[in-house]
């Protein structure tokens, strides 16, 4: 056996999961060679750093109040988030406990979801209606100019009416005289 | 019927009561085992409140389960895998590393680090090698903590923890060295006063 055969071997050695053939096969390999004994030695000294822990000390009861817990329906808290299959044997992403049972409260769910996509749809369709198109946009920037230029001349028209219209110091003098 | 006179019954048997509804001899199941269980279970938290929830939910889920026990392996055994899980998941909602990583990047095959540990120091207490120990292991991974748990603590043979975690004997296999080697790097990192050349 060389050191590449032996090596994967080593920790299996270790943990007596080898068949007595393949360690019997093993050991002169181990003995001869340092390095794979080295190796051997490394994985002991760390199986020392894993010492048995004390006895954990049971909570007084715990045996009978789980044993009540149980027969009286509970399920244990971590059921609850757990995939819970379907009938097809797909799981649903949604806790059980999540999950509406009352049929009423289903119906009524749905209801208010569809009464919303309409909503949602019609206040579109109304703003579409409103807001004019690219023609009207143009027909209103059109009108939009002319009712400018208009204004102008009406602006125009009045001044000179206003001018003529006013009298000048000297007129109104020569008037009051 | 009391509890002394079940204290010979098979746990076959109790299941088969339990099923009949007999409260009483689930109380004995759970008595049984649940010292084992809270074993177990300490491995992941140092809460002792959650060790209890653990402890108490595996068997709740047992119980709620038990009409789906086959006999086909020990019932213990059974009991364990559903305990084993529900930590597994109880850790995943902790936020711990997902229990379905199956490579390490850091740790290749045959490339495990040259140095060896040394063993503990005769002047250390068991109490205080326990709490390197965890401290190292509260940082690995969860697949390679809970397969050294498995293996070191619990003492399971590769085929026993490859049936807990449902994998093949050669991922229990590599799983292992992985962790060891993962375990080996840390302890030298946290602590390099216990490192030691392989040849020494």
């Amino acid at each position: 056996m060389n050191c590449e055969t032996a090596r994967p071997l080593i920790p299996l050695y270790i943990d007596g999961e080898l068949t007595e053939p393949r360690a019997s096969g093993l050991r002169p390999h181990l003995l001869e060679c340092p390095a794979c004994r080295g190796v051997m030695q490394g994985g002991k000294a760390l199986e020392t750093w894993f010492v048995p822990m004390e006895p954990v000390s049971v909570p007084e009861g715990f045996a009978a109040r789980v044993a009540r817990r149980a027969f009286a329906g509970d399920r244990g808290f971590t059921l609850q988030s757990e995939r819970t299959p379907d009938s097809s044997g797909r799981a649903s992403t949604l806790p059980a406990a999540e999950q509406p049972e009352n049929p009423i409260l289903q119906f009524v769910l749905h209801a208010v979801a569809v009464a919303a996509v309409l909503l949602i749809t019609l206040s579109i369709a109304i703003r579409r209606q409103e807001m004019p198109d690219s023609e009207g946009l143009r027909a209103l920037s059109e009108s939009g100019s002319s009712s400018r230029l208009a204004l102008d001349e009406l602006n125009r028209k009045l001044e000179l009416d206003t001018d003529g219209g006013h009298l000048g110091a000297d007129e109104n003098k020569a008037l009051d005289d | 019927m009391h509890l002394m006179e079940h204290a010979h019954v098979e746990d076959a048997d109790l299941v088969r009561e339990v099923l009949d509804g007999n409260q009483l001899s689930f109380q004995l199941l759970v008595e049984r085992y649940q010292g084992r269980l809270f074993g177990l279970a300490r491995h992941y938290t140092r809460s002792t409140v959650e060790v209890e929830d653990i402890v108490q939910d595996a068997f709740l889920k047992a119980y709620s389960r038990l009409d789906t026990f086959q006999h086909q392996s020990s019932f213990y055994t059974w009991l364990y895998r559903i305990t084993t899980n529900t930590i597994l998941d109880f850790m995943k909602r902790r936020g711990r590393n997902p229990v379905t990583t199956v490579e390490d990047p850091d740790i290749t095959v045959g490339e495990a680090p040259e140095t060896n540990v040394t063993r503990p120091d005769a002047r250390l207490e068991a109490r205080e090698i326990s709490e390197i120990t965890r401290e190292v292991l509260d940082e690995m991974p969860e697949i390679f903590r809970t397969a050294l748990i498995l293996r070191e603590f619990e003492d399971l043979s590769y085929q026993e923890i490859a049936d807990q975690l449902d994998i093949s004997i050669g991922t229990v296999e590599s799983r292992l060295f992985r962790a060891r080697a993962r375990f080996k790097q840390k302890l030298l990192h946290k602590y390099p006063e216990f490192a030691q050349g392989v040849n020494e």
